[in-house]
């Protein structure tokens, strides 16, 4: 089946298509509901529009950012209910951002923020482990179903994922985190010891709520959650691409090899 | 028993089967059918290669293959393909350090890359004082087929119209629509190609068009251009093996095809799993790699470096 | 990590040494471990542990060692990664800080106290925590 071109379809084209869609392509099977008993959530998702990736905070425009309500929905005003000086110190993230972010040096972002930044990633599920494949510097958690605790002393920039299956939910737990982390570019953070709750809801075939909830005593007055929604990518033929920060980083400073 | 020497006398067993599958290696009929395959692939090559290849890289399943043996005991998938689903340890045969050897070129018949002179040429010249090219030491994905016998095994999850491969290793990954889609633009390059698989009975061909030439086929300098064709195919024989065999094309570097072979097999560890594997943020070698290799760091005198004098007796 | 200290060190070297005989090869290719460091010239060195960082692609262990003239030098050995640590019994407190362990390490070209560590002993009851096949020369 082509893809490409204007051309007007058929009657024939049509039927090929239906027939496809019916027939092979897993995002189509994931309106029937399920995969090896679980609620299918395959497929290629995105975040958009929320600017969650810049700022989870409400936040008006400023260059290259556009405004956003925000994602938190705990609290009345949608601000994180930092302790004091733990947003004395998200100023001075958000001060230091070009150095101190670890996005801009191509390092793992850490969960939540892998989900929302601003390239798709896609799900597949096994009996026992839930897939998310990431194109942002091909990116892979494994949401371990099999285990309810966190491996000992094994810290990781992305967590330790451990799921389940509240209903049709998958509720996900991440710890054992390597460091502190950031939310978003503008420095919102959670402290390497937070205990970080993601649930992944399936409202229909082309989108999902995802919320989170974060709970982290030494840096927060109370737990708080955001909630968006993540769209799955309908366009025929998407697929995953590469986006290699790193190479492309080491390019800039000369570091690295083979000229662009 | 403690955790330990449980993980240790499952590693013993693990040496154990690496000792068989060498054994079985030597035994199989499986050189005897390549060779018998390679008349069959020389014909169609002598007609069809290099230009019909090239030319219809979605429509072709390449050189093909020798039938699949006969299927062992394993499960399928909800529509009837064999459930590759699993993790898979691979990479004992393939020379990852150098892949010109007998266990892993099986074609040419002399098991080496039958580069034109030029690419010979950067190879050795890479080898022998450029090693800061390599890839993988700037945490650069590995392409195809390097990317199938990375160190720590990979895993495969084989659902209806897609098969997708994670690799603990740098956290990679490949993600394999089987729905029958076309191949993205020629003109977009990328490090682990565009890959695109099909069945053929209980054999997953899986051809990879759009490679970026910048991958080594090994971590010893053996060079591929952007022109590199791959055509793999995946075939259960038993619940815990696959026959793997790639075969390479690159008119611009090769001056015939090349055919690799492999055989994974399954990782039956309890409970494993992959694990992250962050690369970029803890890479400490490559700012440490000498002149004479081409890396930023000077060639020090055995006798003027921090070690002199504790030299083993 | 306990069950490690329990082992008798002969059982050690046979049980590491045959992990490491499936996994040695792959282990070192990250980068060409022969570019990096001298395989030609292995090292013995001693000294106290200070710190090990739980990395990718490698872990690193820090040793504080002596040279002939008193001065102190920082040592970064280059080990496997924090995966196969694991799921070889190694935790983080495998060797405590303080504890005295000898290096056979093969040094980096660069001259800098860097090397690739094939076997680490703890001194203090002769433990091998980590035996590893040596680096030959890469096959031409």
């Amino acid at each position: 089946m082509s893809n490409r071109g204007n051309r007007v379809p058929t009657t024939a084209t049509i039927f090929a298509a239906v027939l496809l869609l019916t027939t092979a392509l897993p995002a189509a099977a994931a309106q029937s509901g399920q995969i090896h008993g679980q609620p299918d959530l395959q497929g290629i998702w995105q975040a958009f529009g929320n600017t969650a990736s810049d700022n989870i905070e409400p936040h008006i425009a400023t260059q290259g950012v556009p405004a956003s309500v925000g994602v938190v929905v705990s609290t009345e005003d949608g601000l994180i209910p930092y302790r004091p000086e733990a947003l004395a110190r998200r100023d001075e993230n958000s001060a230091n951002r070009e150095e101190l972010d670890r996005v801009n040096q191509c390092y793992k972002p850490g969960i939540p923020r892998l989900t929302y930044m601003p390239f798709p990633f896609q799900i597949v599920q096994t009996p026992g482990r839930v897939m998310m494949y990431f194109e942002w510097i091909h990116n892979t958690r494994t949401v371990n179903l099999d285990r309810d605790e966190h491996l000992e002393g094994m810290l990781f920039r992305n967590g330790d994922s451990i799921g389940r299956w509240d209903g049709d939910t998958l509720e996900v737990t991440v710890g054992n985190f390597l460091e502190d982390a950031w939310f978003d570019a503008t420095g919102n953070w959670h402290g390497a010891n937070a205990e970080i709750v993601e649930r992944y809801t399936r409202e229909g075939p082309d989108h999902m709520t995802y919320e989170v909830t974060v709970n982290d005593p030494e840096v927060y007055t109370e737990p708080w959650s955001m909630r968006m929604t993540l769209y799955r990518r309908v366009e025929d033929n998407f697929r995953l691409l590469e986006y290699e920060c790193h190479y492309y980083r080491d390019q800039e400073l000369e570091l690295g090899i083979f000229a662009q | 028993m403690t955790g330990a020497m449980k993980a240790m006398q499952a590693m013993n067993e693990m040496t154990n089967v690496g000792t068989v599958q060498m054994t079985d290696r030597n035994l199989t009929p499986r050189t005897r059918r390549h060779l018998a395959a390679l008349g069959a692939v020389v014909a169609v090559l002598a007609v069809a290669w290099p230009v019909d290849l090239l030319a219809q890289p979605g429509g072709r399943g390449g050189p093909g293959g020798p039938p699949a043996e006969p299927a062992g005991p394993f499960t399928r998938t909800t529509d009837g393909r064999p459930d590759m689903t699993g993790y898979w340890e691979g990479g004992f045969f393939v020379g990852i350090q150098n892949v010109e050897t007998p266990r892993t070129i099986v074609s040419p018949s002399d098991n080496m890359l039958p580069y034109r002179p030029e690419y010979r040429a950067e190879t050795d010249a890479i080898r022998a004082g450029n090693m800061y090219l390599e890839p993988e030491l700037h945490c650069y994905s590995s392409g195809v087929p390097h990317q199938m016998y990375l160190q720590f095994g990979f895993q495969i999850v084989s659902n209806p119209g897609i098969v997708a491969m994670a690799w603990e290793f740098m956290d990679s990954y490949r993600i394999i629509p089987v729905d029958g889609r076309e191949h993205i633009p020629a003109n977009m390059k990328l490090w682990m190609g565009d890959p695109i698989g099909r069945w053929e009975g209980d054999t997953l061909v899986v051809e990879t068009t759009s490679q970026n030439g910048r991958t080594w086929l090994d971590t010893g300098g053996h060079v591929t251009t952007d022109q590199l064709y791959v055509v793999e195919r995946f075939t259960m024989t038993n619940i815990d093996t696959i026959e793997y065999e790639a075969t390479l094309t690159d008119p611009v570097a090769f001056t015939e095809p090349v055919i690799m072979v492999e055989t994974f097999r399954r990782n039956t560890t309890p409970g494993f799993e992959q694990m992250e594997f962050a690369c970029i943020s803890g890479n400490q070698d490559r700012e440490n790699y000498p002149a004479s290799q081409g890396g930023p760091a000077p060639d020090v005198a055995p006798e003027e470096r921090a070690g002199a004098g504790f030299e083993e007796q | 990590m306990n069950a490690i200290k329990a082992m008798k060190t002969t059982l050690t070297i046979t049980a590491i040494g045959a992990l490491v005989a499936a996994t040695v090869l792959p282990l070192l290719a990250h980068h060409a471990f022969t570019a990096e460091f001298d395989a030609t010239r292995p090292l013995n060195l001693t000294g106290t542990f200070t710190k090990m960082d739980w990395v990718n692609p490698h872990s690193w262990i820090y040793v504080d060692v002596v040279n002939a003239d008193g001065e102190i030098t920082e040592w970064a050995f280059e080990t496997p990664p924090p995966n196969i640590l694991y799921r070889q019994g190694w935790r983080r407190d495998t060797i405590e800080v303080g504890q005295q362990v000898e290096v056979r390490a093969f040094a980096a070209f660069s001259g800098r106290p860097r090397a690739w560590a094939s076997r680490v002993t703890r001194v203090d009851d002769g433990q091998v925590m980590l035996s590893m096949r040596s680096p030959a020369p890469e096959r031409e």
